[in-house]
C-alpha cells in the first residue's frame, strides 16, 4: 500500500513537473524569437515582445518597460517625487532592487554586456566607491545626450559633477540628488559630563587635529572610568582619512601610490587599538549599531544620510526624551571629509533617453521638487538654492540635534568637498588596506611589513597597475 | 536459539546502559542543533534596538508587530505569498527533475552495459568535481545570450544534470537493487521504462527521499543564482526578499529580518517532515523482502 | 547456469536502453553547462582581465601557460609561494578539521539509528534535529555565530568570563586558529546530520536478511558492523567521502560571510581557494584568465583527493555480495 502511495505521489509529481516544464517551455519559445525581432526592429516591436515575456496581464498593458537598477529602496523612495511631478511616468518604470551591493555590481557588469536582454538596464545607480568604473567607460551615456543642459547643473555642488565626469573626455555621465559632507556627531550630555564641553565650537577645539582627537579620547576614557569611548569601532575614522589623500590610489598613468594620509591612518588606528580608546566593535555590526542607544560611545563620524538613518534610527527613541534623541550635536572633526552618495546615469543602450533625461532633471535639477524632498525626507539635497531656502526658513533646526541647524553645519562643508583623491579603484583597494591595518594595529606586523603585504595584494588584484 | 536467563539479564543491562549513553549524546547534539533556531525565533519576537544591544534567549513580545511591519513593507510592492509561490515553483520543479532524472541516469549506467558506459560514468564523476564558481559567469552570459534572462528555466532545467545526485543514486543501487529483479520483470514482459518506474523507483525510496530533501533545501536557499538571473521583483524568491530587507543596512530593522528568516525556513520544515517519514521508517522500506 | 546465460544475452540486447536512460542528463548538461565550461577552460590559457581605470576588457588573447606561472610561482620566484597555494592550504586545513569528525560522528549515529537491538525510541526526533542546522542558509548561520563570538560583549565571551576561564574578553576573530576552528566547527555542525542521513539511507538499503541471519546466529554489534554494515555500506561511504571532499575543497560561504572583510581575516588565513577565485573573477580587475587557471588547479586537486578515496575504497561489485554472504556465514560459524 505504502509503495503504491509513493509511486502515485511520484507520478503525479512527474506529471506536474512536465506540465510546469511544458508551460515555461512554450513561454520561452515564444519569447526567444520575439526577442530577436525586438533587437533588430524599432521600438514598436518592443511592446509585443514584452507582452509575450511578461506572465502577468497588468504588465502587458503598460507597454515598454524602463529598467532602473539599484541595490536598495533609497532611490525608489526618492523616485516617488519624480512620479508626482510627472504623471503617467510611474507605469513605465520597472525598479530593480538587487538587494545586495556586492551582487549588484556583478549583475550590472553582466547585464551591460548583453544589450539585447529584455531586462537590460536603461538607468543604473552608482555608489561613490565604484562610480568611476562606469562613468569612465563606454557603458554610460553623457547626460547631455539625455537632454540635461549645463543650466540644469547650476545648482549642484561642484564635487558631485567632478566625480561623475568621464576623465577621458570631460563629459558628465551621472547626476546625484544628494550631497554627503561628513562631520563628527557626538553626544552632548556625555561630552559635557566627561569633557566639560558645552558647545560644538568647544568640541571642535578638542578634536581639531588627530593628536587632539587621541588626547581627548584618552581624557574621555579616564574621566568616564572606561564606561564611554570616543568611537565604537577603529574603522570609523577610515572615511575621514580616505578623503584626505593627496592623490588617488592609482593615478592616470597607472601607478599606485601609498599616500602619507594612509600611513597616518594606520598609525591612528594603532593608537586607538593599543591605548584601548574605542569599543573595538566592527562597523555596521549589531553591537556597533547599538552604540547610539547606550552611553558607551561618544560619537560617530558620519555624513548627511548617516545622521538620519544610522544614528537617529538607532538612538532608541523617536522624539525628544526617548533614548538619546535630542542629545546629539555635530562639529567638523579633525579634517573635512566626504562619504557616500548615490548617482544615477543612463546606460549606453538606454531605450528612452528622453525619459532618462526627464528623471534626471526632476530628481537632481528641479529646485522645487528637491526642496520638497529635502523637507520631507531630511535628505541633504544636491541643490544649493533648495538648501539655502530651507535653512533661511529655519527648517534646518533639528530636534534630534537639540535644535542645532544641520543645514548650517553641512552647507559650508559641502561647498568645499575636494574629490581629487577618488578613483575607480577605491572600494577594492580600501578593503585590501583594511586587512593590513587589522594586522598592524594588533601588533602582528610592523609598519613596513604591513605596507609591503598591502602592495603585494594590490599588485595581485590589478595586473595592469604599476606598484613600485 | 536457546539463550539462558543469566545471559539474557546481562544483555538487558548492557542494552539499557547503551541506550542511556546513546540518548545522552543524541540529546546533547540535538540541543546544539536547536540553539540557532531558538535564537532566531527569540529574535523574531524582539524589537530591533533590543536585538542589537543585548543577546538574549528569552522571547519578547514584538513578534506580531515585526510580522506586521514585514507584511506592510511587503505589500507595498509584492505580496509575501508571491515570493513563497515563486520559491516553491523553482524548488519543487528543480527537485523533482533532479531526483527523477538522476535516478534514471544512475539506472542507465548501473543496469545496462553499453559501449561508452564506463566513459559516461567517469565523465559524470569528473563534472561533479569541477568548481563551477568561475564558469558561472559564462553560464549567466550564455543564458542572457539565448534570451533566458529573468526566467525560471535556467533555475529549474539544469537540475536534470545533477552529477552528485546521480553519484549517490548509483552507489545506492549497487547495494539496494539486484539485477535479478530487473531480469525477472523482463521475463514477465515488462518494458524497460515500466520496470524502472514500477520496480526500481519504489526500491529506491529511502534514497529518493534523502535526495529530495537535499535538493529542495539547496534550491530553496539558493540566493546567488536567482539574484543574478531574475530582475522583476514579481519573480523574486523568498531568500532574495529577505536580502532586500537586509540590504537596507543603514537602517536595518533586525526584528523584521528575523521574522523573514523564520518564514523562510518554515516551508523547508514542512517538506522535511513530510519526507523524513521515509528516512526514519526503518528497514522494512529498503531492500528485498525474503 | 541457464539464468546467467539468459542474463548475458539480455544485457547485450537491452544495452541501447542505457543510452536512452542517460540521454536527458547529457543533453541538459550539453545545453546549459558545457559551453560555459569549455569557455572557462579556454580562458585559463588566455590573458583576460578588465583595466579598471577605464573599464576596458583586455583580451581574451592566447598567452599559453602565463596564468599558470603566476598561479604556481610567487613574485619572489619561489614555487607555490602564491596566494593561490596559500588559500589552497587554508582550505585543506579547514576541510580536514571538519571532515574527519564529521564522517566519524555521522557513521556512529547512522549505526546507532539503525541498530535494531539497542533501539533508541526517540531516534526519529534525533535524526530530524541533528539534521536541522543544514536547512538554514550559510548567511544566517554566519550572522548568528558572529554574534555568538562577538567581541567584546558576545554571549560566548560573557559566558567564558562568568565561568572564570578568561579574565578579559577575547577577540576570536583576530586569531587565525580560533577563526579557522569556528569555521570548521560550523561546517562540521552543519553537515554531519546530512552525512548521517545519507549513511542511514545506505544502511537501510542493505538487505535486512543479512542482519537477521547474523543476529539469529548471535553475532555481536561490532561483528555485524565490521562484517556486514561496513562492506555493504562501502559504495555509500565512498559517496560521502568523495562528496565531502568536493564540498570541502569548494568551501566558500561560511569563511566568506563570517569574516568582516570577506577576505579571509585575519590576514587571509581563512581565505579558501574558492574565495580567492571569486575575488579574482569578480572584484578588482576581474581577472578571468587567472581565475580560470586557479579553477583548473582546484579541479586537479579535487580529482587527486577523489582518486585517492576511490583507491582506498576500491571494491569490485561482483565479489562484494559474495563477501558479505561469506562474512555472514563466517559470523554464524564463529558463534557455533
Amino acid at each position: 500500500m505504502k509503495k503504491k502511495l509513493l509511486s502515485a505521489l511520484l507520478s503525479t509529481a512527474m506529471v506536474a513537473s512536465l506540465l510546469v516544464g511544458c508551460g515555461s517551455d512554450s513561454a520561452s519559445t515564444t519569447e526567444a524569437p520575439a526577442d530577436d525581432a525586438a533587437a533588430e526592429t524599432t521600438e514598436e516591436a518592443a511592446p509585443a515582445d514584452d507582452a509575450a515575456a511578461e506572465e502577468s496581464t497588468d504588465a502587458a498593458a503598460s507597454g515598454d518597460k524602463f529598467y532602473i537598477y539599484s541595490w536598495n529602496t533609497e532611490l525608489q523612495e526618492r523616485l516617488k517625487y519624480v512620479f508626482e511631478a510627472n504623471p503617467g511616468m510611474e507605469e513605465r518604470i520597472e525598479y530593480v532592487n538587487v538587494g545586495d551591493s556586492n551582487v549588484y555590481q556583478e549583475k550590472i557588469d553582466q547585464l551591460l554586456q548583453t544589450p539585447d536582454a529584455e531586462d537590460y538596464p536603461d538607468m543604473i545607480a552608482f555608489e561613490a566607491g565604484y562610480i568611476m568604473k562606469y562613468t569612465n567607460s563606454d557603458y554610460t551615456l553623457p547626460v547631455t545626450d539625455c537632454g540635461v543642459t549645463d543650466a540644469d547643473l547650476a545648482e549642484m555642488y561642484p564635487y558631485t559633477i567632478t566625480i561623475a565626469t568621464d576623465q577621458r573626455d570631460g563629459s558628465l555621465k551621472g547626476v546625484s540628488w544628494q550631497s554627503c559632507p561628513g562631520a563628527f556627531m557626538y553626544r552632548t550630555d556625555l561630552a559635557e559630563k566627561y569633557l566639560g564641553v558645552t558647545s560644538p565650537e568647544e568640541m571642535q577645539a578638542k578634536i581639531s587635529t588627530w593628536d587632539d582627537f587621541l588626547a581627548t579620547a584618552k581624557e574621555l576614557k579616564e574621566a568616564s572610568g572606561d564606561a564611554t569611548r570616543i568611537l565604537s569601532s577603529n574603522g570609523d575614522v577610515s572615511n575621514v582619512f580616505y578623503s584626505n589623500k593627496s592623490e588617488p590610489w592609482v593615478t592616470s598613468d597607472g601607478v599606485f601610490h601609498m599616500d602619507d594620509a594612509m600611513v597616518e591612518y594606520m598609525e591612528v588606528s594603532k593608537a586607538l587599538e593599543q591605548d584601548d580608546l574605542t569599543q573595538k566593535t566592527t562597523t555596521w555590526t549589531e553591537e556597533w549599531n547599538a552604540g547610539p542607544s547606550t552611553d558607551s560611545v561618544l560619537g560617530y563620524f558620519g555624513c548627511t544620510w548617516f545622521l538620519h538613518w544610522t544614528i537617529k534610527s538607532n538612538c532608541g527613541g523617536e522624539k525628544v526624551g526617548e533614548g538619546t534623541y535630542g542629545l546629539w550635536n555635530m562639529c567638523q572633526g579633525p579634517a573635512p571629509y566626504y562619504w557616500g552618495g548615490t548617482w544615477l546615469g543612463a546606460t549606453a543602450g538606454c531605450s528612452d533617453t528622453a525619459l532618462a533625461g526627464q528623471i534626471m532633471k526632476s530628481l537632481c535639477c528641479d529646485t522645487e521638487i528637491m526642496t520638497k524632498m529635502s523637507e520631507e525626507t531630511l535628505d541633504y539635497v544636491n541643490n544649493k538654492t533648495a538648501m539655502k531656502t530651507l535653512s533661511d526658513a529655519g527648517k534646518g533646526a533639528y530636534d534630534f540635534l537639540g535644535g542645532q541647524d544641520f543645514i548650517a553645519v553641512f552647507s559650508p562643508l559641502a561647498e568645499d568637498i575636494d574629490v581629487s583623491w577618488m578613483s575607480a579603484y577605491d572600494l577594492n583597494i580600501n578593503n585590501l588596506l583594511g586587512v593590513q591595518i587589522a594586522e598592524y594595529q594588533s601588533g602582528n606586523k610592523d609598519l613596513d611589513t604591513a605596507i609591503a603585504d598591502f602592495k603585494q595584494a594590490v599588485k595581485d588584484a590589478y595586473p595592469s597597475v604599476t606598484v613600485e | 536459539m536457546a539463550v539462558n536467563k543469566e545471559q539474557e539479564g546481562g544483555l538487558h543491562a548492557r542494552i539499557l546502559g547503551a541506550q542511556i549513553f546513546r540518548n545522552a549524546i543524541c540529546i546533547f547534539l540535538c540541543f546544539l542543533s536547536l540553539i540557532p533556531f531558538w535564537i532566531m525565533i527569540v529574535n523574531a519576537t524582539r524589537d530591533s534596538v533590543a536585538i542589537q544591544s543585548q543577546f538574549s534567549l528569552i522571547p519578547s513580545t514584538y513578534f506580531f508587530s515585526n510580522l506586521q511591519k514585514l507584511l506592510y513593507q511587503c505589500n507595498a510592492n509584492v505580496p509575501l505569498w508571491q515570493y513563497m509561490v515563486n520559491s516553491l515553483i523553482i524548488s519543487v520543479g528543480s527537485t523533482v527533475l533532479a531526483v527523477y532524472f538522476s535516478t534514471m541516469t544512475a539506472y542507465g549506467v548501473t543496469v545496462y552495459k553499453f559501449k561508452g558506459s564506463t566513459f559516461a560514468w567517469a565523465f559524470i564523476m569528473a563534472i561533479m568535481m569541477i568548481p563551477t564558481q568561475v564558469s558561472s559567469i559564462g553560464f549567466f552570459r550564455f543564458m542572457y545570450g539565448i534570451g533566458l534572462g529573468n526566467n525560471y528555466l535556467p533555475l529549474i532545467i539544469p537540475a536534470i544534470a545533477s552529477p552528485a545526485t546521480v553519484f549517490f543514486m548509483r552507489q545506492y543501487m549497487q547495494s539496494a537493487l539486484s539485477l535479478e529483479i530487473v531480469d525477472a520483470a523482463r521475463i514477465d514482459g515488462s518494458g524497460e521504462f515500466r520496470t524502472f518506474n514500477t520496480i526500481a523507483v519504489p526500491l529506491m525510496k529511502p534514497a529518493i527521499a534523502t535526495q529530495c530533501i537535499f535538493a529542495f533545501i539547496g534550491s530553496w536557499n539558493n540566493f546567488y543564482t536567482p539574484s543574478m538571473l531574475l530582475s522583476s521583483q514579481k519573480k523574486y524568491t523568498l531568500p532574495m526578499f529577505v536580502q532586500l530587507m537586509r540590504g537596507e543596512r543603514f537602517r536595518s530593522d533586525y526584528g523584521i529580518i528575523y521574522v523573514g528568516l523564520v518564514l523562510t525556513i518554515l516551508p523547508i520544515f514542512i517538506v522535511y517532515f513530510l519526507l523524513s517519514k521515509y528516512i526514519i521508517a526503518g528497514v522494512a522500506l529498503g531492500g528485498v523482502k525474503e | 547456469m541457464a539464468k546467467s546465460n539468459s542474463k548475458k544475452r539480455k544485457t547485450v540486447e537491452y544495452g541501447r536502453y542505457g543510452y536512452y536512460f542517460i540521454a536527458p542528463f547529457f543533453i541538459v548538461f550539453a545545453i546549459f553547462q558545457l559551453w560555459p565550461l569549455i569557455y572557462t577552460i579556454g580562458l585559463a590559457f588566455c590573458e583576460n582581465y578588465t583595466d579598471t581605470m577605464f573599464n576596458v576588457e583586455v583580451g581574451p588573447t592566447f598567452n599559453g601557460i602565463e596564468n599558470f606561472k603566476t598561479v604556481f610561482v610567487g613574485s619572489d620566484g619561489a614555487l607555490f609561494n602564491t596566494y593561490t597555494f596559500q588559500s589552497l592550504w587554508n582550505t585543506i586545513i579547514m576541510w580536514m578539521m571538519n571532515f574527519l569528525p564529521q564522517i566519524l560522528l555521522a557513521l556512529l549515529l547512522a549505526v546507532w539509528f539503525t541498530d535494531t537491538r539497542v533501539k533508541l525510541k526517540a531516534q526519529g526526533a534525533y535524526k530530524i534535529l541533528t539534521f536541522m542546522p543544514n536547512i538554514i542558509t550559510a548567511a544566517t548561520i554566519s550572522v548568528l555565530f558572529y554574534s555568538l563570538f562577538n567581541f567584546p560583549n558576545g554571549p560566548i565571551n560573557q559566558a567564558l568570563i562568568a565561568m572564570g576561564i578568561i579574565k578579559d574578553p577575547y577577540n576570536f576573530f583576530l586569531s587565525k586558529w580560533a577563526t579557522r576552528g569556528i569555521i570548521s566547527f560550523i561546517n562540521f555542525w552543519m553537515w554531519y546530520g546530512n552525512t548521517m542521513i545519507v549513511l542511514t539511507a545506505g544502511i537501510l538499503g542493505i538487505s535486512p536478511s543479512l542482519f537477521e541471519a547474523a543476529r539469529v546466529d548471535g553475532a555481536t554489534s561490532w561483528q555485524i558492523f565490521k562484517s556486514i554494515t561496513l562492506p555493504m555500506l562501502r559504495p555509500i561511504l565512498l559517496f560521502s567521502l568523495v562528496n565531502s571532499a568536493i564540498g570541502g575543497m569548494q568551501m566558500f560561504d561560511i569563511p566568506k560571510l563570517l569574516t568582516t572583510s570577506g577576505l579571509g581575516d585575519p590576514n587571509y588565513t581563512t581565505r579558501t581557494i574558492t574565495m580567492y577565485m571569486r575575488e579574482l573573477a569578480f572584484t578588482g580587475a576581474r581577472q578571468m584568465g587567472k581565475a580560470s587557471a586557479v579553477s583548473v588547479v582546484l579541479f586537479a586537486v579535487t580529482l587527486f583527493f577523489s582518486l585517492i578515496l576511490f583507491y582506498i575504497m576500491r571494491d569490485k561489485d561482483a565479489i562484494k555480495e559474495k563477501k558479505a554472504i561469506k562474512a555472514a556465514q563466517k559470523a554464524r560459524k564463529e558463534v557455533k
